[in-house]
């Protein structure tokens, strides 16, 4: 993976800056494999990169959180995204994104019920500009929309979600052969 | 080739070779723009009085095509792609001897059009947007150029070289920095195809920070600021 880029999405920043109050397990485990995720990447030498949409996120977000922690989160973030590679949006990515949206918007006007989330728009800008860089991934806790969005202009650039168990311990399932008995194990009641 | 006494004898064979392969070459583009299929006419005749040299071909497609290739010299290629635009440009250009005139005569079902002297295409310039981005890179040179302008050649972070134009001051700043890793503010056209007059506005120095262990400080600060919200809240907001 080295000297690949791999483009951040608002989500992570997210998961990865907010404080996990005491006991509450599942979010400090998903925190855990978000850190783990990114965690590897660096020593594997990739290059992180934030696109500016995500910036635009980041900023609507903190005004969303009440008036004061709002303007910590955005002065503690920003103040640390000073130094960041922050990639413009520009002519080549807004193209990139247009040809993503018309193919999603298509989809959704055949779905009456599904009218279109301005989330889109920004994960399609998010995409383009992933495409464009030929970034190696799209890091996100949200892949809802990118998957559908690189495939409308058939672009390799692979969607990781931080969800997902930590790349090391896919590998091990795969490489072991692990037999259906134990893989299905997680999905028992926990009562047994 | 027409001229005030022009005659055949003025014609050197490179010259002629270079007017029939242009002749072919605006040909082959005309045929791909309108996706007909590419004919390749034969020399019926040439002529004495002038330098005339008469293309002919029994091929069913080749009335539209000379017609075509009429057309585009009667409007000097106004509407026509680019590649038929160049292929004419080269044509008009093949000629050192007097000038080219083009008739069509003797096409079944079509009336003669009158001779014409051939111009150069209008030179519409291809269109082009202005726009601007960030780029990442190294400066591996800085070059003042005979006609007085500067360039700054940077190395990409993410592979590649690319010669930017710039002012005094920028490139003295560049040189300043030169084998640094930079942050560059870059301008430049795209005409759909192709990207041109790409300039460097300004540069700063920049390295790569440690993007993990930013954020893992960010969590403690807020942390320690006693910040919470609803992350579940969040996330679902932005899918």
């Amino acid at each position: 993976m080295s000297g690949k880029l791999v483009v951040v999405d608002t989500s992570v920043v997210i998961l990865m800056v907010a404080p996990v109050p005491a006991g509450n397990e599942d979010r400090r485990r998903r925190q855990l494999r978000a850190e783990t995720t990114l965690g590897d990447m660096r020593r594997d030498g990739v290059s992180f990169v934030v696109p500016a949409p995500v910036i635009t996120e980041l900023a609507i977000f903190s005004d969303g959180v009440g008036d004061r922690a709002g303007e910590i989160i955005a002065e503690v973030i920003f103040a640390r995204f000073g130094g960041m590679r922050v990639e413009a949006f520009d002519l080549h990515a807004a193209e990139t994104a247009g040809k993503m949206l018309r193919a999603t918007f298509k989809q959704i006007r055949q779905q009456s019920d599904a009218p279109p989330r301005d989330s889109v728009k920004v994960d399609a800008m998010i995409a383009a500009l992933a495409h464009e860089l030929d970034a190696a991934h799209i890091l996100t806790a949200n892949p809802r929309d990118f998957r559908k969005h690189l495939d409308a202009v058939k672009s390799p650039v692979n969607v990781l979600n931080t969800n997902d168990p930590p790349m090391g311990q896919l590998r091990l399932l795969v490489d072991q052969k692990v037999p259906q008995a134990t893989e299905s194990a997680p999905k028992q009641p926990k009562s047994e | 080739m027409v001229g005030a006494g022009i005659v055949p004898e003025d014609v050197n064979i490179r010259e002629l070779a270079e007017m029939l392969s242009a002749t072919s070459a605006a040909l082959d583009a005309l045929a791909q723009e309108s996706g007909r299929a590419v004919v390749i006419p034969s020399l019926k005749t040439i002529k004495r009085g002038s330098a005339v040299t008469v293309l002919w071909s029994e091929e069913p497609t080749w009335a539209e095509l000379a017609r075509s290739f009429y057309d585009a010299v009667e409007t000097r290629c106004v509407g026509f792609t680019q590649r038929v635009r160049d292929a004419f440009a080269r044509l008009h250009r093949s000629v050192k001897v007097g000038s080219i005139a083009v008739a069509a005569t003797g096409i079944p079902h079509a009336p003669s059009r009158p001779r014409i002297v051939m111009a150069a295409p209008v030179d519409e310039k291809r269109r082009s947007a202005l726009y601007s981005t960030t780029y990442y890179g190294c400066v591996v040179g800085v070059n003042q150029l005979s006609n007085g302008r500067f360039t700054v050649k940077i190395a990409h972070m993410d592979g590649g070289r690319e010669d930017f134009e710039t002012s005094p001051k920028t490139a003295a700043a560049a040189a300043r920095l030169f084998d640094h890793t930079v942050r560059a503010e870059v301008e430049m056209g795209w005409d759909g195809n192709k990207r041109s007059g790409l300039v460097l506005r300004t540069l700063s120095a920049w390295s790569e920070p440690d993007f993990v262990a930013s954020l893992l400080d960010a969590r403690r600060e807020l942390a320690a600021r006693g910040v919470t919200f609803d992350l579940d809240a969040v996330l679902k907001e932005l899918d």
